[in-house]
């Protein structure tokens, strides 16, 4: 039986029955009722404790987290019952020669390092927060199969019952894998829908350049659901672009692909034409005030999906017969373009998720049909240029979107 | 001079409506279609059109292969790759004179090529 004099690191090895203890700690809980709260705040109970010990082993144990104590310079000292399970080994196992690390997938094997030099609080990076920052790392079990463990960090190296790290690992490989099936989910689905999108704009262009060389009078109806087609068209290009960025940006494969320099002001037309029948459909009327100014260094397609993704919010979030003003000043900082509307406008609580993907606010979905994922990828457009995203919005009132562009982006 | 070309995309759909589009809108003559990487390559170097476009991907073998073997072959002209996904392939610079128009952008991508060629 293990002496008080127990540092914690003894206990995180489970090599005893613990029955007597829990039988004493149950007693002891039962004795100092009503709390058996175990912390700093507690000085009656300290690692060595029965009732400590009981906790650490028994419940630390039992929880799906399993947590390994490192000392002051990393090396391993113990790991709990519930860690050992998570990687498949038996009670007592310790870590290959070489350390922890090796079980650590090559490729991120560099976060790990990171994290735990943060940890140690490395001057040279940002200190770890140990109640938000978390990893994600491969790490693999007694089988040699990889599985992603989140790991959370808590430096007690002050705390002479620890004298080291805790750390802690949950298994979220099922979370990992959802998240990497929807990516490849969206990508498929984005890649397969480009081809008949573009064979739909092509078509429509043939169509277009046919109806005016024929010079018959035509009802109207023909041109205009020529229009209709074309703004139903594009809109599902931009869907399609927006499915492919978010899953990019998902899996971190998101990049700038083109470098050119653009006329805003021609850009911001052309997108006002694109949006024109959607606008006209909710009787939306949109402005333009356009500055002289420098070109801008972007990538013209996802700047322009910027744009239209801005405009088309504006316009389904409107209300009927509103305005929606768009205006791009060059300042000292760059080019800074507002959307402003007059439409259903959102609380603070709504402008603080936006760019959570696939958050839509309740109003949102009463008011108009959107997938969630255009205003993430429009923010993610943006910060990849360098620029940045910011709104203001109220309540009935209506939003104003501002978008800041850095003339030479990053 | 007649500017011509060979395209090349597995999907018919889309490889007649860049036929017809280039056709009727900028008067371009398609003067062979290929669907598949080999028949590309056979068909650019026996037909030697203005210029080439190719689909990226399209079983057996693939755009940027094919193009490597054209320009093996002799052929000089400009080549545009027609990719699924933004981006794709944009690391080939060692090839010479090849674009890249992601089917995202729909026609609108191959008319700023075309016009900067003039076209």
């Amino acid at each position: 039986m293990n002496s008080g004099e127990d540092t914690l690191s003894g206990t995180f090895v489970r090599t005893e029955d613990l029955t007597e203890e829990q039988e004493a700690a149950v007693e002891s809980a039962n004795e100092s009722e009503p709390d058996p709260y175990v912390g700093p705040a507690n000085s009656e109970l300290r690692a060595g404790d029965h009732n400590a010990r009981y906790l650490y082993e028994t419940a630390l144990g039992a929880l799906p987290t399993g947590v390994i104590h490192l000392c002051a310079d990393g090396a391993f000292l113990g790991a709990t019952s519930a860690m050992e399970r998570m990687l498949g080994h038996p009670p007592g196992w310790e870590p290959p020669e070489g350390g922890l690390l090796e079980l650590v997938h090559p490729d991120d094997q560099e976060v790990g390092i990171t994290a735990l030099a943060r940890l140690a609080g490395d001057p040279a990076l940002e200190p770890w927060d140990s109640t938000t920052d978390s990893v994600d790392l491969r790490v693999r079990n007694a089988d040699g199969d990889y599985r992603w463990l989140e790991a959370r960090g808590t430096d007690l190296r002050q705390d002479p019952q620890v004298a080291g790290y805790l750390v802690s690992f949950t298994d979220v490989t099922s979370r990992v894998e959802a998240t990497q099936y929807r990516s490849q989910f969206f990508r498929t689905a984005a890649h397969e829908l480009r081809a008949p999108v573009a064979t739909m704009l092509g078509r429509l262009d043939i169509l277009e350049a046919t109806l005016e060389k024929v010079k018959v009078d035509l009802p109207t109806t023909v041109p205009a659901t020529v229009a209709h087609l074309r703004s139903s068209a594009l809109r599902m290009q931009r869907l399609v672009g927006d499915l492919m960025d978010s899953a990019r940006m998902d899996s971190g494969e998101f990049n700038l692909v083109r470098r050119e320099n653009v006329d805003l002001a021609a850009l911001i037309t052309k997108e006002i034409a694109d949006l024109a029948v959607e606008a006209g459909e909710r009787n939306v009327t949109i402005t333009k005030r356009v500055t002289p100014g420098p070109k801008v260094t972007v990538d013209s397609v996802r700047i322009g999906q910027v744009i239209a993704n801005l405009l088309s919010n504006a316009c389904r979030y409107g209300k009927n017969g509103g305005a929606v003003m768009v205006t791009a000043d060059p300042t000292r900082d760059g080019w800074c373009i507002r959307f402003v509307d007059t439409g259903i406008g959102m609380d603070a609580e709504t402008v603080a998720r936006l760019g959570e993907p696939l958050f839509r606010a309740e109003r949102a979905k009463e008011h108009a049909v959107g997938t969630g994922l255009g205003f993430a990828v429009t923010k993610g457009i943006v910060e990849a240029h360098g620029g940045t995203l910011t709104v203001e919005s109220e309540l009935d009132r209506g939003t104003t979107v501002t978008v800041l562009l850095p003339y030479e982006t990053a | 001079m007649t500017v011509s070309v060979v395209i090349a995309d597995d999907d018919p759909q889309i490889r007649d409506m860049w036929a017809d589009w280039l056709e009727l809108l900028r008067g371009i003559k398609v003067v062979g279609r290929a669907s598949n990487g080999e028949e590309a390559i056979e068909r650019i170097l026996e037909l030697r059109p203005t210029f080439a476009m190719v689909d990226r991907s399209m079983p057996p073998g693939d755009g940027i292969t094919a193009i490597r073997s054209v320009r093996a072959g002799g052929y000089t002209g400009p080549c545009i790759v027609i990719s699924g996904e933004d981006g794709e392939g944009a690391d080939e610079s060692d090839l010479a004179d090849v674009h890249y128009v992601s089917k995202a952008s729909g026609p609108s991508a191959l008319a700023t090529f075309l016009d900067g060629m003039g076209w």
